[in-house]
């Protein structure tokens, strides 16, 4: 095991019964934003819970900044915060600001400490006024942010975005984007987002074509979308 | 103008649970745990009295508890007339097995205790009632139960009826866009696909986020 900064494949495969999910000879992450593009069950989505833990390894190894993500789940997944698809199911408490004290509860024992971070992660992404609001009636993108709010209350080194936007219409996508940019600028977030959104995926500093459970191709966003379109023609 | 069929309505949301009646009354701001050990003795008291007269009595105590904290008595018997079906089966059920005199007695006893409960539900944050149950179980630590896992389990659940409603509306309108609003496969595989899609994604993003208890 490496004491690397970053994210390191090695000698990677992730096999469901019979079938190979995704083989990865070898893989470092390093760029601070990476976009990961590719069709649907391509293998995109376990690339992405791999480097979190919530897909484990069937063979080799993951680690992140040295950690490996069977041996210190835990640990990796407080430095690498994901934000899923679908908004409803990230969110369990009744309003948006308990959702995101409850991810404090382990790290901020104070109660009225963990209310004044709570709240200061809202207004930062600019959802204050929703904190008091019932979860279950937000919007989709509301419900997204608060999604994203929960996660990075924590701040995390890394942020793991699964298709992040698929649900959302143009300008609350956008919102999304921009939010994620601004704070991944600001507070050194490596982001790694996998997307079918081909413009988002053109906003990277590295992009993978994930493919039949291999990566296909790797390297400036231009090139590999080009690859992807070839690929794609019907 | 030709005569047809009144069109179908748009029917609102379902809100079985998570929805309250609006205001500050002293049953608002009476503690959940004072509450819930209430509707504990009412139901009780119901269940081991077994007279009708009793049951009756509680169904207007209750009525008349909500009028005076200004719960609008269209809150309380919209669960009524949501079950009025399985009340209906009850009823006749009874009718063929026993006497007049039981049917009112197990109808007032099942309307008695619903309508407590759903007094209860109405006027009681569902954050409060799940602090009430994890106080309730703390207790039980020393035989191994985890009180924050339990109350998190409850709090999901809770959170999960409306989106469940939600799934099973639209796939009666899926199975009405093809014409198989009378196929029962149609209507509840998606249903349950939903539901254990939905199950897995909750628990992946806890998990995501390593949240194990409340």
């Amino acid at each position: 095991m490496t004491e690397a900064a970053g994210i390191e494949f090695t000698r990677v495969r992730v096999v469901a019964g019979d079938r190979l999910l995704l083989s990865i000879p070898a893989l470092q992450l390093t760029e601070p934003r990476i976009t990961v593009i590719g069709p649907n069950g391509g293998g995109k989505s376990t690339l992405l819970q791999l480097i979190n833990g919530l897909v484990e390894p069937t063979e080799g190894f993951v680690s992140v900044d040295g950690h490996d993500t069977v041996d210190h789940g835990r640990a990796v997944r407080q430095s690498a915060g994901f934000v899923f698809s679908s908004p409803a199911a990230q969110l369990v408490m009744p309003t948006p600001l308990e959702d995101v004290e409850l991810s404090l509860r382990r790290t901020v024992r104070d109660s009225s400490a963990r209310r004044a971070a709570a709240t200061q992660c809202l207004t930062e992404l600019g959802i204050a006024d929703l904190a008091d609001r019932s979860s279950q009636e937000l919007s989709s993108g509301q419900q997204q942010l608060v999604a994203l709010a929960t996660v990075l209350v924590l701040k995390p080194r890394i942020l793991l975005l699964d298709e992040p936007t698929t649900l959302l219409d143009l300008i609350n996508a956008r919102r999304f984007i921009q939010q994620v940019e601004a704070l991944g600028q600001r507070q050194k977030i490596t982001t790694i987002t996998a997307t079918h959104d081909l413009d988002l995926a053109a906003r990277a500093d590295r992009t993978l074509l994930v493919q039949g459970g291999r990566i296909v191709a790797d390297g400036p966003p231009e090139r590999v979308i080009g690859t992807y379109r070839q690929h794609s023609t019907v | 103008m030709r005569s047809r069929r009144r069109p179908r309505r748009l029917r609102p949301r379902e809100q079985v649970l998570g929805r309250r009646a609006p205001g500050r009354s002293f049953l608002h701001r009476a503690p959940g745990g004072l509450k819930v050990l209430v509707l504990a003795i009412v139901t009780a008291a119901v269940l081991l009295i077994r007279e009708p007269m009793v049951s009756l009595g509680v169904v207007v105590l209750v009525l008349v508890t909500a009028g005076a904290a200004r719960v609008p008595l269209r809150m309380i018997l919209v669960l009524v007339r949501r079950l009025w079906l399985l009340l209906t089966v009850l009823v006749v059920l009874q009718l063929m097995l026993n006497d007049l005199f039981t049917t009112a007695e197990v109808l007032s006893r099942i309307l008695a205790c619903l309508l407590a409960a759903q007094l209860l539900m109405l006027t009681t944050e569902p954050t409060e009632l799940v602090g009430v149950l994890r106080r309730i179980l703390t207790p039980l630590r020393f035989l191994g139960v985890r009180p924050g896992r339990v109350a998190l389990a409850a709090l999901i659940t809770l959170r999960s009826i409306p989106y469940l409603a939600d799934t099973f509306h639209l796939a009666g309108q899926q199975a009405r866009a093809r014409g198989l609003e009378r196929d029962l496969r149609a209507r509840t595989v998606p249903l349950l696909l939903g539901a254990v899609n939905h199950a897995r994604n909750t628990g992946r993003a806890l998990n995501a986020r390593g949240i194990e208890e409340v």
